[in-house]
């Protein structure tokens, strides 16, 4: 049972009156006529376990866009429901309307539509539906809750987009350059092609010439089909908020236009999210389907608070990785955790794979450094400066066993690991 | 009375002086003050209200008129001392007695009319307007003087046998066209007035002074008072009893007081009140709960390292930061290896600097800064080098 405010407004109606009438039986009278009404609108109210609900709408949606969910209600009463409906998220969800006011006559069906612009990546749910069915004189009403089964899916944003289409004009440029080359490391025979004036006398196919009648040259182009292990660290380190955001949602920012770039490059993509245990894995995925099923796999990934176990990355990765392959590693340059976890296990990684680590630079720790003036600016610049200095080492150590590193700010991250990705692309090193 | 004090009014930062600035407890201390003072002032300044026994024929109290009462009694008059007005009315007994008020303050509109009306002589203390216009409508209210030795100045035998008393406060004056007589003008105002409405008498004193037990034997206050009251064969002294004042007409409690449409609405309210919260306690459904991510700024660590070496002034270990960041920045650049001696840092940058060796290897390699000063001074010298250095 629910009361509504109109029957607040009623009693105080019944004030007039009373003072109206100055008599016990006024009172008695407006109040049991008050007791009947909504006594009656209770009995009248469309019954709320009998309507069926079901759900449809998005069920994949990136985050900061806007998808849509409706809910079909169908009373299969014989009296028509008058009702407030309350489709209730979770807040970050950003359901709205909260609330609906809706009529559906005996019989009949509403769709209602609840806009989500969801806050965070993730699976989010819906909570119960609470259906308050009132009466016809609106003063009261029967409340009763459904649970009606959905799951929107909230994947990574993936905002370094932007840089997809530059990227690719690289590789494009880098596929023609290397095209009418001789042969060398790391491209391989591609087809043949009638000579044009220009082109490099020196790959004309002799042999293909003298079958057909006209002058064949050789075409080449960077090699293909090259396996790119992603490899997400999930420990403390990337809890960390850099500008707002997890070190983790900068990551997985990167490696999806790396995954983007790699597969329109011919590569595959893996990917395994770690820390103690193995928290995400798509391996095999195919080349169309990659990126899907990259976000798909990053969507409900969160920074767990302990420390990564990096035998366990290191054992997941040479699972994965039986041909060698370029293992990108997004982790932080802490100089403890690389030294006692990531170093041991390195050799016997780097001998069989390339190695890149890309880490997500702090720009306020950058900032800091430049802080003059006062005392505790320029106190805040050592700090920065020790900082940044912990980060260096860290990465010569790592360079020092063949790794290469990319270390940026969370904006240029991805288009500079882009870039590291074209570079042994071109080089023919992967 | 203090407890209700008033919230202290907002200060504008003009109201606030130098003084205040340093001291903030002052001002609110002085505020707190000020209404203490106001307090006790206003508690000095509000008269009396008359205590127990104040002019009661019983008290023997200085501000009692058991004397005066004990001496009408021998000789002659009749002294009841009564509580209400209806004994008051009673006991007077018709034309020849006179009824006693000498707090008309305490009596009630419709007491004062009961008073009024009745047939005995009245003699009225220290009224105020409003008993003086039920009581002795010949008179009014002129101003309050002081009370103190006055002399009678009229033609009034019971004044003028007494001689100077002690007279004032209530100023009289007697409307115009009202024949009576005036004695102890204070300040031109006369203290005592007497006149006769009908057949009886009407005395109003400015003040209740002459009858006290403390001032009876003072100059001819008794005189006064005996003769005035003397007169009378009986009197009745009303003396009302401020717990028994208001119930006039039998015993209503507050409770029947209040009209029965009050308890109506009331109840009626209740129900709309109970109504409304009815309404606002049943929500739509439960809050959703949920798991909310860690919030761990990455820069929290650095942010509180360089708190730290504040803290415990570490000059030495932020000076040290800042050099080798220089000198690792700078290396590159005048192409030293990572190994370089102090001496070959100085001696490899002195090509490229027109600070000199010496200055240059107490600026890189010198003693840690001896304060915060000197630190930041560092910090732009060795700006200042990497400046000079890139840019030849």
């Amino acid at each position: 049972m629910a009361l509504t405010g109109r029957a607040a407004v009623v009693a105080l109606v019944g004030v007039l009156v009373v003072l109206a009438v100055r008599d016990v039986a006024a009172l008695i009278a407006v109040n049991a006529l008050i007791l009947a009404a909504i006594g009656t609108d209770l009995m009248l109210a469309a019954g709320v376990g009998q309507l069926r609900l079901s759900r449809g709408g998005d069920t994949r949606l990136l985050l900061g866009n806007t998808g849509a969910v409706t809910l079909t209600i169908e009373n299969p009463g014989r009296r028509p429901l008058h009702a407030v409906i309350r489709d209730a998220w979770r807040p970050s969800a950003g359901g709205a309307p909260a609330r609906t006011r809706v009529t559906i006559p005996a019989a009949g069906r509403t769709t209602l539509t609840t806009t989500l612009t969801p806050q965070r990546r993730g699976d989010t749910s819906p909570d119960r539906v609470t259906v308050r069915s009132l009466g016809p004189l609106g003063l009261a009403g029967r409340q009763g809750h459904h649970e009606v089964a959905w799951s929107v899916r909230v994947l990574p944003p993936f905002l370094s987009r932007r840089h997809l289409p530059e990227k690719l004009g690289i590789l494009r440029e880098l596929d023609g350059q290397h095209r009418a080359l001789v042969r060398g490391e790391g491209s391989e025979f591609d087809s043949l092609r009638e000579y044009v004036l220009g082109d490099d006398v020196r790959s004309i196919d002799w042999r293909s010439s003298a079958r057909r009648s006209e002058v064949l040259v050789r075409t080449w182009r960077p090699e293909r089909d090259r396996r790119i292990v992603l490899v997400l660290d999930t420990s403390r380190t990337a809890a960390g908020r850099v500008a707002g955001v997890p070190r983790l949602d900068a990551s997985m920012d990167a490696s999806l236009l790396l995954a983007a770039l790699a597969t329109k490059a011919g590569d595959h993509v893996d990917l395994i999210a770690v820390d103690r245990r193995v928290r995400a894995r798509v391996v095999g995925a195919s080349r169309s389907g990659t990126l899907a099923a990259l976000s798909d796999a990053m969507a409900p990934l969160e920074a767990e608070l302990v420390e990564s176990d990096a035998g366990l990355l290191a054992s997941s990765v040479l699972e994965i990785a039986r041909q060698r392959c370029l293992v990108v590693l997004f982790t932080d340059l802490n100089r403890a955790a690389i030294e006692e976890g990531l170093l041991p296990r390195l050799p016997a990684l780097a001998s069989r794979h390339r190695i890149l680590v890309a880490a997500v630079a702090d720009p306020r720790v950058l900032e800091m450094a430049a802080g003059r003036g006062a005392a505790a600016a320029v106190y805040g610049a050592a700090a920065s400066e020790r900082a940044t200095a912990e980060r260096t080492r860290a990465s010569a150590l790592l360079r020092r066993h063949g790794v290469q590193v990319v270390d940026a700010v969370p904006e240029s991250l991805p288009p500079t690991l882009a870039d590291a990705y074209l570079a042994l692309k071109g080089a023919g090193r992967l | 009375m203090t407890t209700e004090a008033p919230p202290a009014p907002a200060r504008t930062p003009a109201q606030q002086g130098p003084a205040a600035k340093g001291r903030p407890w002052v001002a609110p201390l002085a505020i707190a003050g000020l209404i203490v003072l106001a307090a006790v002032l206003v508690a000095l300044l509000t008269p009396a209200t008359p205590s127990q026994g104040f002019l009661d024929p019983d008290s023997t109290q200085p501000g009692g008129t058991h004397a005066l009462a004990d001496i009408l009694g021998e000789r002659g008059t009749l002294v009841d001392r009564v509580t209400t007005t209806q004994a008051a009315v009673q006991a007077a007994g018709g034309a020849a007695g006179a009824i006693m008020i000498t707090n008309p303050g305490a009596l009630t509109t419709t007491e004062l009319g009961d008073l009024a009306g009745s047939a005995a002589n009245i003699v009225v203390v220290a009224p105020d307007r409003t008993a003086l216009a039920a009581l002795a409508p010949g008179l009014t209210v002129a101003a309050t003087t002081p009370v103190g030795p006055t002399q009678p100045a009229c033609a009034l035998a019971a004044a003028r046998l007494a001689g100077s008393a002690d007279m004032g406060g209530t100023g009289l004056h007697l409307a115009a066209g009202q024949s009576g007589v005036t004695c102890y003008p204070s300040r031109g105002l006369p203290s005592l007035a007497q006149y006769t409405s009908g057949s009886r008498s009407i005395t109003v004193l400015g003040t209740g002074a002459p009858l006290e037990n403390q001032n009876l034997a003072h100059l001819g206050n008794a005189a006064l008072a005996l003769n005035l009251l003397g007169a009378f064969p009986r009197l009745a002294w009303l003396v009302p009893q401020p717990a028994q004042a208001a119930p006039a007409g039998g015993t209503k409690s507050l409770w029947q007081l209040i009209p029965l449409a009050a308890y109506l609405v009331a109840a009626e309210l209740g129900v709309a009140l109970l109504l409304t919260a009815l309404w606002r306690a049943r929500r739509l459904g439960p809050l959703v709960t949920e798991r909310l991510p860690v919030v761990v700024r990455a820069a929290e660590t650095t942010e509180g390292h360089a708190r730290l070496y504040q803290a415990r002034r570490a000059r030495d270990q932020a000076a040290a930061a800042l050099r080798t960041a220089t000198i690792e920045r700078l290396r590159p650049a005048v192409g030293l290896p990572a190994a370089a001696t102090p001496a070959a840092v100085t001696s490899a940058l002195a090509t490229r600097s027109a600070l000199g060796q010496a200055r240059l290897d107490a600026l890189l390699f010198g003693p840690s800064p001896d304060s915060d000063a000197a630190l930041v001074r560092l910090a732009n010298d060795l700006d200042a080098l990497e400046r000079e250095v890139r840019s030849r």
